[in-house]
């Protein structure tokens, strides 16, 4: 099938189109040695079959960023037979730059003016005709939000895939080909843009200024005193709807996969007299694993959702405008803070944004950064705690916890920008865009695609991770692992009688508040055996729609009391057994939670991370943290209540033994961009 | 000569040259963007908190930081 690629600057309304000419349908692809997800469509139509190839929003082909390298590998690789360069018309004069550029390559394409109905708005008047001629490429105007801009544009490809003449690069004088490395690049854009400044004078009529409205909005938005508690505003608003909105749904999916993938695997196979290991596989341990990304999907959606709204608003490049100068003393772009935030939420949909950032050494750090923000998981396990240990201050015990976890990423931040990325910090180069409607439909379907990528590449590295954990899990193995390494928490002041609380850690792994079921299931002596529930494939999935408006109407409640502060009975006999197990100690408990906060992210988590910067990284990441929160919770138990100077000075060695050796390796291996 | 550091909002500037020994990445990427000699640019306004700041040339808007940009050499 013929292959067409799609290229433009970031801002044209490309995704709108290709969404357009591919009717919303996409596949998750790769691209060659790197991470960026590569779109691809389909054009049906009756003048038209091909395959649609999304390229990296670029504005020129220097090859000196990732996204212009893919796009430049891509379109030397003869692949794509044809090209769609789309332009944003009402910012003609630096969208052509990348046409010119193109047209030196000799690419044969159509060149696509996108938005023209703003265009005709604004007054700008584009001669079509001269256009085309003086710019010597074959030329459309159309507009996504236009009926019949599909035709227009799939009939004119069909017209000239129809005509053979090849199209003839367009011949870079020879002067500026000779001219000296310092001065070639500069001749050469100057070269070009006079050349488009020549066929913007000769063809189009400048309209009203194109800024008119946006610099009305943001008279309000980025005024000196409400630009930033419009910022933080906004900011909470896309944290409560993703959170909270996703929340709504997340039980549906846990229960109605667990029924099917675990629950109904098991009692189909176990019905048809399967061995029990091969049942345990694919039911504990495949099925457990589809059911753990199944509870990814909501958030993961409504954050990509949220996010593009904000996107195609315009407002995102107003909010990195606003909070770089923050971001940047810990070495990140404004852009950073979102990952930041949604790490608050959950570390999975947070390190999957830190994709929206442009060099890799900034999503990096930012990987690094992310775990240390106290997700939504942690906080049950620090509110049961707080509960048996703190009742009178537990909310300052967990603010506490919140601090420490934003200041140790704060300072991981100024660690890795102090001495790994050492003066070599990204520079930042951003455009402003003018305020758009927000495109909702746009957003659900950047949405979907970004789920897609998800499922198809995150799933591959955390079902198998989860499947083989949940059978260890299953046939008993996990008690036993929490025996051997309770050791290594007695100078936190876990005891080695304490193993539960090693379990609960290591269960941790799966999601951090899998802590508080599995020590709440161990400390209950009378350890009440699992009764034969009958299995109802239909009561369960009832069950998993009946959540949805149970969670609805608990959104209430959460507005009011957002820690969720409640107690009972049970609980007080768990508080009993708690206390106990901890040696009635609050300092044993709170260097406890300290490690909780600190310790290795959930394996979901570590999966995606690894999908982002590879496993080495993410198992740095994981070693640095883990020692880290080890560290602290010995030396603050061991001044408050154990005063074991050995153990002080053990951690006191072991904890900047550690981040030498990070720092040694990060510098030394390359692998931080 | 001036320099993109001493502009305050509402200046208008030519691009003269680029200072010698400039981050070449970051150099290809203002010329791509429409930097180039010759160009008249507009500082529009600066952040809330001081920098980045917003210049407008050739009918559109771009942030860049202050020190960074200091290579831009321009006249007033």
């Amino acid at each position: 099938m013929l292959t067409i690629a799609v290229t433009g600057n970031p801002n044209c309304g490309k995704s709108a189109l290709f969404n357009l000419l591919t009717d919303g349908r996409q596949k998750v692809g790769n691209w060659p040695g790197v991470t960026v997800d590569k779109k691809i469509g389909e054009i049906k139509h009756k003048n038209l079959k091909a395959k649609l190839v999304d390229l990296p929003g670029i504005y020129a082909l220097d090859a000196w960023s990732e996204d212009e390298r893919i796009s430049r590998d891509y379109l030397l690789s003869g692949e794509p037979e044809f090209l769609l360069n789309i332009l944003d018309s009402t910012n003609l004069e630096r969208n052509l730059y990348l046409t010119t550029i193109l047209q030196e390559m000799g690419v044969k394409m159509l060149v696509v003016l996108n938005m023209i109905d703003i265009a005709e708005k604004n007054l700008i008047n584009i001669n079509l005709e001269q256009f085309e001629k003086e710019l010597g490429s074959p030329v459309v105007a159309v507009s996504a939000l236009r009926s019949g801009s599909k035709d227009i544009i799939i009939n004119k490809i069909a017209e000239l895939l129809k005509t053979e003449n090849k199209t003839q690069p367009l011949p870079v004088p020879s002067e500026i080909e000779n001219a000296n490395e310092e001065s070639k690049d500069e001749l050469l854009a100057e070269w070009r843009y006079k050349r488009i400044e020549n066929i913007m004078a000769k063809t189009v009529k400048k309209g009203i200024p194109a800024y008119a409205e946006s610099d009305k909005i943001d008279k309000i938005v980025m005024n000196k005193f409400l630009g930033i508690p419009l910022f933080l505003l906004v900011m909470y608003l896309l944290f409560w709807l993703t959170i909270h909105v996703s929340g709504v749904f997340i039980d549906f999916f846990d229960i109605a996969f667990g029924a099917i993938f675990v629950d109904g695997v098991r009692y189909v196979l176990t019905n048809i007299n399967t061995p029990e290991v091969i049942v345990s596989i694919l039911a504990d341990g495949v099925g457990a694993g589809i059911q753990t990304l199944s509870t990814f999907l909501p958030i993961t959606f409504s954050l990509f959702f949220f996010i593009g709204l904000l996107e195609s608003s315009g407002y995102m490049a107003r909010a990195a405008f606003v909070m770089d100068k923050v971001m940047r003393t810990m070495g990140l772009p404004g852009k950073a803070f979102i990952p930041m935030l949604i790490g608050f939420g959950c570390s999975v949909p947070a390190i999957m944004a830190t994709r929206n950032l442009e060099n890799k050494r900034d999503r990096i750090l930012s990987v690094f950064m992310v775990p240390f923000m106290s997700c939504g998981a942690r906080l049950p396990v620090y509110i049961l705690f707080t509960a048996a240990f703190f009742p009178s201050n537990a909310q300052n015990v967990i603010f506490a916890l919140y601090v420490i976890g934003i200041v140790l990423a704060v300072a991981t931040g100024l660690l890795l920008k102090g001495t790994v990325y050492k003066g070599s910090l990204a520079p930042f180069i951003m455009e402003l865009p003018q305020y758009h409607t927000p495109q909702i439909k746009g957003a659900a379907i950047n949405a979907m695609f970004r789920l897609k990528a998800f499922i198809k590449k995150s799933g591959r590295i955390l079902i198998p991770i989860i499947a083989i954990l949940g059978m260890l899990n299953s046939a008993g193995v996990l008690p036993m692992v929490g025996k051997s390494i309770a050791p290594v928490f007695s100078p936190i002041g876990v005891s080695e009688e304490n193993w539960q609380a090693s379990v609960g850690l290591f269960s941790g792994l799966f999601a951090k508040e899998s802590i508080i079921g599995t020590m709440n299931s161990l400390y209950s002596q009378d350890a009440e055996k699992k009764e034969d529930e009958k299995f109802s494939l239909f009561e369960k999935l009832g069950e998993a729609f009946v959540s949805i408006a149970d969670n609805v109407k608990s959104l209430g409640t959460k507005i009011k009391n957002p820690l969720g502060f409640e107690s009972s009975e049970e609980d007080a006999y768990l508080f009993d057994n708690m206390r106990k197990a901890f040696n009635n100690s609050s300092a044993t408990a709170f260097a406890f939670l300290l490690f909780v906060l600190l310790y290795v992210p959930c394996i979901s988590a570590v999966a995606v991370a690894a999908r982002e910067v590879g496993w080495v990284l993410v198992f740095l990441q994981s070693l640095y943290s883990t020692v880290l929160g080890w560290c602290l919770a010995v030396i603050f138990y061991q001044l408050v209540e154990g005063h074991s100077a050995a153990s002080i000075v053990a951690a006191a060695l072991i904890l900047p033994a550690t981040i030498f050796g990070v720092v040694f390796y990060a510098r030394k291996s390359g692998r931080f961009g | 000569m001036n320099r993109i550091i001493s502009l305050n909002p509402g200046d208008k500037a030519v691009v003269e040259r680029y200072a010698q020994g400039m981050d070449k990445a970051y150099k290809l990427k203002l010329l791509a963007l429409g930097l180039t000699k010759g160009t008249e640019f507009t500082l529009i306004k600066t952040s809330p908190f001081g920098d980045p700041i917003e210049i407008e040339l050739r009918g559109y808007r771009l942030s860049l930081r202050r020190h960074e940009a200091e290579g831009v050499l321009c006249s007033q």
